[in-house]
């Protein structure tokens, strides 16, 4: 039997045959046999495609080209050019008059248009388990500008005339830390990159070293030529299993090209890196935490100074970059400080990455130019808000930053503006929350965040978010009182002004900025008892609808505190007072006759109306409360 | 490495003629979302319609993380065409469609007002 | 030299000086909790925050190194707010048993929340609890008390190198404890007790025995007899108000006797003895029978413990010789028994220890070579303290007495066992005048009495050249240990005390609740042991060889040094001790435990 290389379908169906598919079916099998083929193809005739507008049409197999409007004059071409030489006729190609030439060009796609692109440059266009595609794209190129033409003063020269400043959170002008490093005494000294990214929500370090790892690489090595370095430690979490693995597959792959390791370029400059994993403490993204934690110490943080640029890892000189700001380093060497000074703002250059997650459109990640809007990031590269909802806040810097309202949305995203509004830049997560976002609850949130992740040294973040998050559970609980609101600013404060490191110094930032914007919110909870977004449990009211509950008493017997009501071909009602707001009878309906919502303004119990409201002529009648009730 | 030559060499050699290039997006957002069996089908899918000379690029996250997994098509000289929400079935169709026959799948392609307000 | 002010003040001080010790030069008082000098600089309990112009928030003075025209303010009411904030949130979760407890009076968290006048907390919540370990017969672990100040942490491992403490947990369910906040019992702690000098509160304390004691004074059939180790002497008076180091071995011996002891003798008595032991067996050693060299001294349970655990192949180093608690226990119950009339089992034998390990030692199963447990009960300075106290007794008035007969009488050569240094020197008395035939010079012998790092000498003894080493703590005992094993300790006798300065510093001594100052301990330890030289000096018998009472001893009951009946008396064989152990007998684990907002007092 023939091993035929090519199978022929040519459609007899009715349609094809009107338009002729007869004579392309004997055209096609003479010029088969006329040419030689016919141990090579076969043709098979096939019924109707479907594409009777476009007969007669015929597809050649193994690739599947689909051909249209076939006429016999077009056959000796089809044989001899794609069924010898294996070129398609392109011109018999199918051409839907929509969809050809209005293609989506990449580079036409609003999202990607929209965004600059220096860091994610490389994510999704390269291969990151292959060197070479990074090559390809100018990789190591700034390298080897910076080992074979540049002094190492220049290259700070480069990054300080950037206006680079550390994209973790703290905003500390890169090139000046470099400096530090450089002019720091003690031998052998260190490079880190920071890839301990804790913040909920943010991605950005883990995309960079899972897109683009060979960057960060780079990057290390002219920070270790420029400081005098010779070793380069990556710290990233070991949740980041696919980052580790290509990190691991970078560095071999520069080691095996030389790319790492001994005489660089053919210099005297030789640097090696190694990965250290982390264990997901969120303090160990603190640099000297991080530090202890390389060490294989307790992840804990120590006063500064000294700072790590004097005494880091072993007690040596070390460098501290974060993920994000090392891959700006090649481009920087590569173009010039300058050009990248080009770009964002006066005192925020080059770009941003920002993670979107929470309520919007575009989950994901986008890299914009400094000092770009926040009503453009969430509506023009966010997509807005899904559901028609409205925007309420956004969550900038995870649990050490703020949020920005709808007063704010105008608002250019840099460094120094977002803290002026007490937010922070953070590291670039960026939480978008609507009308159905509870703020307290998200404080909340935010804060046992931080209590879980609190090392536990010193006092005012050990005992003082524990104390905040207590607080924030009893005002979502509907226990709160005036006095808490007090008590939590206060303690917001003390925290703030004397915790040891970054993490508690920062973690009532969330907390400090929804009292600020949605204090309103704040007050319901207290004073009414109501979550206007509905969202914390203890505060929603369960209710039956008459008029489709059946009866049946499931939810009854179910219900845990008895709150459930009623007699047999009764509607059943649920007893405000003793329903726990378990959710159990909202689940067990069958006829879905239990709904939960906000419920109304409850005042105070066991007060008058005006009390509650803050009439003051109802207090100094404490005794005539009762009666005034309804 | 001794010398920005044999960069230079790695570069244009990387940079030559190729009938076109599928990328896929593989960070662990595009892996969450199943590009893993994207991969292996675009694969299978090249194999069994003997179209060799084509290399499939597992790349890092695009950004739209919402849409994995995502997928690439580049053709020398023609337009980078993104899709979206490619599984293995799409992976197939896009291969037989587009590369093969030239013609965007336009329903799956990422359209160009993606970003902007959604009404 | 850097210059900066200070509440107004301007100081010169040498670059690395920290703020705080800059403020001290001063006179100005920073208050601290975690701070220990040198050794725990951690600035975790943020009390010592301090104003710097031109810092945006207040910083730890502890750990600020002063630099050039720092300006700083120490006591503004910014700072003094921060400060008694953050304390509040400290007495937050903190057991409010200040009434029952035994630091009351001289705990650091007390005595600041009283200095900073807090009187209320602003906030209240969920407490820590956890459960008392006290399985140890030596120390008494309460986490609940416990600040996470880690001065135990750090003493533990960077002074001692025991390395019994971690921080476990993290964040407010962090704690400070041993590996799986197991037992103390479970871990090779060597129950020296500095954890619980340093402590600031009472998370760590001594076990109380005192009850004991009163049972045995209550007890008309009982002979009781009490024995005090040298350092007591110099140390009890600072529990009544007396200066540091001062010899009080009269009114101590009074107090004793006031407080009903039958028999109140003198451990140095049990310390000659030793010294007539311990040098017989180094004789033979240097003529290379009866052990290798180089021979360690025994009398420090806690060294001796540390020995067993970590260097289990190093035992036979150590010397037979019990310690001076231990033959003394033993001789109580066998020739002072013999010699009184009385029946060993109506004899209660009690020493005052300066250390909490000798309740450990005390304790070990062999220690009951008199037939009966030679030591019924061990107490420490603090607690013979604390019962005095008890009986009203007006310590500072009382008159001086002296110790009974017939081991109450001690050489000079006994009294020094307490400074670090002393063993050694007490040994070399007695050899340099058996081999050599002439006292040693005072000023060879300085060379060991020092309190600064290892120390080492050499002396001729006899027709050979004898290398001596003494290690300031178990941390110095370590590195030995290291040389010894590796064969690079050229040593014949090397004496090892576990606490810094010896038994002076010990782990039962009194506490200081303003004890943030190492050096200042260091200070006090040496002014104890001067005190000692001093009873030393005015000694009439100078070695213990000489000290008739020893002589008699011998002559009636135990024959020569070393004799077929002082071996099966006064040595012991030490054994190898797992490091840890799963006994699984204690559960430290947190219980959980909400305060009630409700509650008007603190529910422990």
């Amino acid at each position: 039997m023939p091993q035929y290389r090519h199978h022929i379908l040519v459609c007899q169906g009715t349609g094809c045959l009107s338009s002729g598919s007869t004579g392309v079916l004997n055209s096609l099998t003479s010029e088969v046999r006329s040419q030689g083929l016919k141990q090579q193809v076969r043709v098979v005739k096939s019924g109707c495609f479907g594409f009777c507008m476009q007969g007669p049409v015929m597809i050649v197999y193994p690739e599947g080209v689909f051909y249209t409007q076939v006429q016999p004059d077009d056959v000796p071409e089809i044989v001899s050019s794609h069924l010898k030489q294996g070129k398609v006729v392109e011109r018999l190609l199918f051409k839907d008059p929509e969809t050809h030439k209005p293609v989506q060009e990449f580079d036409d796609i609003l999202f990607f248009k929209r965004q600059k692109r220096l860091v994610l440059k490389n994510c999704g266009a390269i291969n990151p388990e292959n060197i070479e595609e990074y090559i390809a794209q100018d990789g190591y190129f700034a390298l080897a500008k910076a080992v074979t033409e540049m002094t190492p003063e220049q290259v700070i020269e480069e990054v300080k005339k950037s206006g680079l400043r550390g994209r973790g959170g703290g905003g500390f002008p890169t090139g000046r830390k470099w400096e530090f490093a450089k002019g720091a005494e003690g031998e052998p000294k260190y490079v880190i990159c920071n890839a301990d990214e804790g913040d909920p929500g943010a991605f950005m370090d883990r995309s960079i070293l899972e897109g683009d790892p060979h960057a960060v690489l780079e990057a290390m090595c002219i920070a270790g030529y420029a400081i005098g370095s010779h070793q380069g430690y990556v710290y990233v979490r070991a949740e980041y299993p696919v980052a580790v693995s290509r990190l691991e597959i970078a560095i071999s792959q520069a080691r095996e090209k030389g790319l790492l390791g001994e005489r660089l370029f053919g210099t005297d400059f030789f640097f090696d890196i190694d990965i250290r994993l982390g264990a997901g403490a969120f303090v160990c993204g603190e640099e000297t935490s991080l530090i202890r934690s390389i060490q294989g110490l307790r992840g804990e943080p120590r006063p500064r100074p000294p700072f790590p640029a004097k005494e880091g890892l072993w007690g040596r000189p070390t460098l501290i970059n974060n993920v994000e700001t090392l891959a700006n380093i090649p481009q920087i060497i590569r173009h010039d400080g300058d050009w990248f000074a080009s770009i964002g703002t006066e005192r925020s250059k080059g770009t941003k990455v920002f993670a979107l997650a929470g309520k919007i459109h575009n989950t994901g990640l986008i890299e914009v130019p400094m000092g770009t809007s926040l009503r453009e990031v969430i509506y023009n590269l966010g997509g807005g808000i899904p559901k028609g909802k409205k925007f309420k806040a956004a969550q900038t810097g995870g649990p050490s930053g703020g949020c920005l309202t709808e007063e704010h949305l105008d608002i250019a995203l840099e460094y120094d503006s977002l803290l002026a509004v007490g937010s922070m830049m953070g590291s670039g997560g960026m939480i978008i929350m609507d009308e159905d976002s509870c703020m307290v609850d998200v404080a909340r949130f935010y804060l046992e965040f931080t209590r879980d992740e609190s090392c536990g040294k010193c006092t005012p973040c050990r005992i003082g978010t524990k104390r905040m998050l207590e607080i924030l559970t009893r005002i979502t609980e509907g226990k709160g009182t005036e006095k808490d609101l007090n008590d939590l600013e206060n303690l917001a404060q003390v925290v703030r002004e004397n915790s040891l490191c970054g993490l508690g110094v920062s973690a009532p930032n969330p907390v400090l900025s929804t009292l600020r914007y949605f204090r309103q919110e704040y007050e319901a909870h207290i004073h009414d008892k109501y979550c206007p977004a509905g969202v914390c449990q203890k505060l929603l009211a369960y209710e039956i609808d008459p008029e489709r509950c059946k009866a049946c008493g499931l939810c009854r017997r179910e219900c845990p505190t008895g709150a459930i009501k009623g007699a047999p071909k009764q509607p059943h009602h649920i007893e405000a007072e003793a329903c726990a707001k378990c959710g159990v009878c909202l689940s067990k309906c069958p006829f879905k006759a239990i709904s939960r919502g906000p419920g109304s303004r409850r005042p105070e119990p066991g007060l008058p109306a005006e009390v509650a409201a803050g009439g003051d002529e109802a207090r100094v009648h404490p005794d005539s409360g009762s009666s005034l009730v309804h | 490495m001794d010398s920005v030559q044999e960069l230079e060499e790695i570069r244009s050699r990387v940079l030559g003629e190729k009938p076109g290039r599928i990328l896929i997006s593989m960070g662990t957002c595009g892996l969450a979302a199943g590009a893993n069996s994207t991969l292996e089908a675009s694969r299978d899918e090249l194999a069994k319609r003997k179209l060799t000379g084509w290399d499939i690029v597992q790349t890092g996250c695009l950004g739209l993380c919402d849409r994995e997994p995502l997928l690439v098509v580049e053709k020398p000289g023609e337009a980078r065409v993104v899709y979206y929400g490619v599984n293995d079935d799409r992976a197939r169709q896009i291969i037989a469609n587009h590369l093969v026959n030239n013609y965007i799948v336009g329903e799956w392609v990422l359209p160009s007002d993606e970003g902007t307000q959604t009404s | 030299m850097v210059h900066l002010t200070i509440d107004g003040r301007s100081i010169e001080v040498p670059e690395g000086t920290t703020v705080l010790e800059a403020a001290q030069d001063l006179g100005i008082d920073i208050p601290t909790l975690c701070y220990l000098k040198e050794v725990n600089v951690i600035a975790s309990c943020r009390i010592c925050l301090v104003e710097v112009e031109g810092s945006r928030s207040l910083i730890a003075s502890c750990s600020l190194p002063a630099s050039e025209g720092m300006v700083v303010r120490t006591h503004t009411p910014h700072v003094l707010h921060a400060r008694k904030k953050v304390l509040e949130l400290l007495l937050s979760d903190h057991p409010f048993d200040c009434l029952t407890c035994f630091r009351s009076g001289n705990c650091e968290l007390q005595t600041l929340a009283r200095e900073m006048n807090v009187h209320g907390l602003q906030w209240e919540g969920e407490r820590n609890v956890f459960a008392v370990d006290d399985l140890s017969p030596s120390l008494v672990r309460e986490p609940s008390k416990c600040i996470r100040c880690r001065r135990c942490v750090t003493v533990c491992r960077d002074v001692l190198t025991v390395s019994i403490y971690e921080t476990l947990q993290r964040g407010f369910d962090s704690v400070a404890g041993p590996a799986f906040n197991d037992s103390l019992q479970d871990t090779p702690c060597i129950t020296c007790g500095q954890c619980i000098l340093v402590c600031p509160t009472a998370a760590l304390h001594e076990k109380d025995d005192t009850d004991k004691v009163w049972q045995a004074l209550e007890d008309p059939d009982m002979h009781v007899v009490v024995q005090t180790a040298p350092s007591i002497r110099v140390s009890l008076g600072e529990e009544f108000g007396l200066p540091q180091g001062e010899l009080v071995v009269g009114k101590m011996v009074s107090a004793l006797h006031r407080l009903g002891f039958d028999k109140v003798f003198d451990d140095c008595f049990g310390a000659d003895v030793c010294i007539m032991e311990e040098s017989t067996e180094l004789l033979s050693r240097l003529k290379g029978e009866g052990g290798p060299l180089p021979q360690f001294t025994s009398c420090c349970p806690g060294w001796v413990k540390f020995c067993e655990n970590f260097y289990p192949e190093l035992i036979h180093h150590l010397s037979s010789t019990k310690s001076p608690q231990q033959i003394f226990g033993a001789l109580v119950k066998t020739y002072y028994a013999q010699k009184a009339g009385i029946s060993p089992e109506k004899i209660f034998s009690v020493s005052i220890m300066p250390c909490v390990a000798k309740k450990f030692e005390a304790a070990r199963p062999e220690h009951q070579d008199s037939g009966y447990r030679d030591v019924d009960l061990v107490l420490s300075t603090r607690e013979l303290a604390r019962i005095i106290r008890m009986s009203g007794i007006n310590f500072a008035d009382l008159p001086d007495e002296d110790f009974d007969d017939p081991m109450g009488h001690a050489s000079g050569a006994g009294v020094i066992f307490g400074a670090s240094g002393g063993v050694m020197e007490a040994a070399l008395r007695t050899l340099s005048d058996k081999l050599n035939g002439y006292e040693m010079e005072e000023s060879d012998l300085e060379k060991i009495r020092s309190f600064n790092e290892l120390r080492e000498a050499e002396f001729k003894l006899g027709d050979r050249m004898v290398r001596v080493a003494v290690a300031r703590n178990i941390g110095e005992a370590r590195k030995l240990c290291d040389r010894v094993r590796n064969e690079k300790a050229p040593y014949d006798f090397i004496e090892i005390m576990a606490c810094p300065g010896a038994c002076v510093g010990g782990g039962g001594q009194p506490i200081y609740s303003n004890l943030d100052k190492w050096s200042l301990q260091m200070d006090l330890r040496r002014s104890r042991a001067r005190g000692l030289f001093q009873s030393d000096k005015e000694k009439k018998y100078r070695k213990s060889h000489e000290n008739p009472h020893v002589q008699r001893l011998y002559e009636e009951f135990l024959g020569e040094p070393n004799s077929e009946k002082a071996h099966e008396l006064l040595h012991t064989g030490h054994k190898a001790r797992p490091l840890y152990t799963c006994e699984g007998s204690f559960a430290g684990d947190k219980v959980e435990y909400r305060h009630h907002r409700e509650d008007q007092g603190w529910a422990h």
